[in-house]
């Protein structure tokens, strides 16, 4: 990046491209495993009332406040959190502190970057194990939960099942990153993601009317049922409402390392935002309440009775862990028909997946490229830290597989709770105090330049500026009350001391890239945007 | 209430009206938000065929 250099470096086709693309970032594992787990645990029914506070007053306002960034940066070739936010943030607090809050963005972007996709690249590993089964026709040997169970536990426990559909899902994206992303990403995206829905609405309705496929006791709709009974008492829970605000981050991909201000960053000057961030989030928050809400534990009562609901509800285990389980029971009752239906679903899956993580590793690859680096090599060392931090994901189960507790998911769920429910509350926290009104009041006009619809200024001043950051402290405040956090590190006699160390290493990989993000966007700013107004 | 089974002693329960409400309720919001969109769309689509 040259400080001769104006205008993004690269840019979106098309406009439906740009909405698909966006869409298919924030379309992913999360909507239909993550979602109905944290329904389940988090007050049934009632956990719609943290879930939609937090998508109206914290997720609709940032997300448009993160297309504005996005843009705004473009617009000067800053193409990732660090330098956008030092170029927001240097007119009103100055050279030195715009540097200061560049480096905290930047240490943000490359923590939740890496430890987010490093884990979520295993998960999207486990989706392409069972897209093999569903093509070798194996699947077809599957007709109960139970059975898909003891598949799941060999692939946590097998380092071989784990890590090279993991390797393999790492290179894919690679692939798709290094050359560039909005143009091959972009033509992708226009044929998977409406196959994507297609296939996720048949598969809801599908759930709903063949409704007692194993036993009569065992009927879909009840599983619906038991999903969507509010379960009030379970508000009074702190992780509730953080949940119900993590999973809005998570979902829209808001606080994730700046992926939606980075893919902002192509769009052209004066092309729509306002419009075009909103009918994300509805497309995506249709893909996740209408189709994740009602297929994950519809399916799993029909096809595995207590059990699917029981290992969530009571014994805490990962919705991850879960939902990979009871698809498989669905895909391998259907006999020969199922096999190339869950090829089908398993390789969409795998797609809305790798189309999440390749949004990740470009903001990586993107903060490489500004300390001179060629893209090729700044997307391999991003994978090359993917691994470091992934490996424990794969051999943990395997050296705990023997005990009653085991196969250990705790780092990888202990990983997913500090980043999902603290690491990006802190992002937006941070966005909204330093890209809000009283830092960035231009932030207003940006967000309605070129815009189809006019977001209403008093989102931005009062809901964005002054109420979501109450909101989100308050939510830093509760945390360490919350009730989750021991029983995440818990495990079993003789190796009780194995969870805590487990989510130790985690932090201490998360104190790591921290620094190194913080060295990077320094080191960045300096050199691109050094005396530039 | 209705009791639905039973995991480790622990009865799993459905309030089928309750559940019912709270389905339809979060539906109807997302509904609206992407007839919505949809309809701002397809506006604008128009607009842009007519010049």
């Amino acid at each position: 990046m040259s400080s001769q250099e104006s205008g993004p470096r690269e840019l979106w086709a098309t406009r439906v491209g740009l909405i698909l693309a966006m869409a298919g970032n924030a379309i992913g594992l999360g909507n239909f495993l993550r979602f109905p787990g944290r329904v389940a645990l988090y007050g049934g029914g009632a956990y719609l009332i943290p879930y939609f506070i937090a998508l109206l007053i914290l997720g609709l306002p940032i997300m448009w406040l993160e297309w504005a960034i996005g843009r705004y940066g473009g617009q000067v070739r800053a193409h990732w959190l660090g330098p956008m936010m030092y170029m927001i943030t240097k007119k009103k607090l100055g050279e030195h502190r715009a540097k200061i809050i560049a480096g905290v963005f930047g240490g943000l972007t490359l923590c939740v970057a890496i430890l987010l996709n490093a884990y979520y690249t295993n998960l999207i590993g486990w989706t392409a194990f069972w897209a093999g089964m569903s093509i070798s026709g194996k699947v077809a040997e599957i007709t109960e939960v139970g059975q898909a169970v003891g598949y799941l536990v060999k692939i946590i426990s097998d380092p071989v099942y784990n890590l090279v559909p993991w390797v393999v899902s790492l290179l894919v994206i690679g692939l798709v990153v290094s050359p560039g992303v909005s143009k091959g990403l972009e033509r992708a995206a226009k044929v998977m993601m409406p196959l994507l829905f297609i296939f996720a609405i048949a598969l809801l309705i599908t759930s709903l009317t063949w409704r007692t496929p194993i036993k009569p006791e065992w009927d879909s709709i009840k599983g619906f049922l038991w999903l969507w009974t509010p379960r009030p008492e379970k508000l009074a829970d702190p992780a509730s409402w953080l949940e119900g605000a993590g999973q809005i981050f998570f979902t829209l991909s808001l606080g994730i390392a700046g992926i939606i201000p980075t893919y902002a960053s192509y769009i052209k000057r004066e092309d729509d935002i306002a419009l075009s961030a909103l009918t994300t989030a509805s497309l995506n928050e249709f893909a996740e309440v209408i189709c994740g809400g009602t297929i994950a534990f519809s399916l799993g009562y029909a096809f595995g009775g207590e059990l699917p609901i029981g290992m969530v509800y009571v014994d805490g285990k990962s919705p991850f862990f879960l939902a990979m389980a009871v698809y498989p029971a669905f895909f391998g009752k259907l006999g020969g028909v199922g096999s190339f239906l869950g090829s089908v679903w398993y390789l969409l899956f795998w797609f809305a997946g790798v189309t999440s993580a390749v949004a990740i590793l470009n903001t990586i690859a993107e903060m490489f490229q500004d300390l001179g680096l060629k893209r090729s090599t700044a997307t391999f060392i991003g994978i090359l830290l993917h691994f470091i931090f992934g490996v424990p994901i794969a051999i943990e189960g395997m050296m705990t597989v023997a005990y009653d507790w085991g196969p250990s998911t705790v780092y990888l769920d202990f990983t997913d709770f500090f980043v999902g429910s603290f690491l990006l509350v802190v992002t937006a926290f941070l966005e909204t105090i330093f890209a809000g009104e009283f830092v960035w009041p231009e932030g207003y006009e940006e967000v309605n330049r070129g815009g189809f619809i006019k977001v209403p200024k008093w989102i931005w001043k009062y809901v964005l500026s002054i109420i979501a950051p109450i909101y989100l402290l308050g939510m830093l405040i509760w945390l360490p009350w919350s009730a989750r956090l021991g029983k995440l590190i818990e495990t079993g006699a003789p190796m009780e001391w194995l969870g805590p160390t487990l989510a130790g290493i985690s932090l201490l990989f998360t104190v790591a890239f921290f620094i190194m993000g913080y060295v990077i966007a320094v080191k960045a700013v300096e050199k691109s945007f050094k005396g530039k107004g | 209430m209705e009791t639905i089974g039973i995991y480790k002693n622990i009865p799993l329960t459905i309030d089928p009206s309750l559940a019912t409400v709270f389905a339809v309720i979060g539906w109807l919001i997302v509904l609206c938000l992407v007839l919505y969109t949809v309809y701002k769309w397809t506006g604008i689509r128009r607009k842009e065929v007519k010049k």
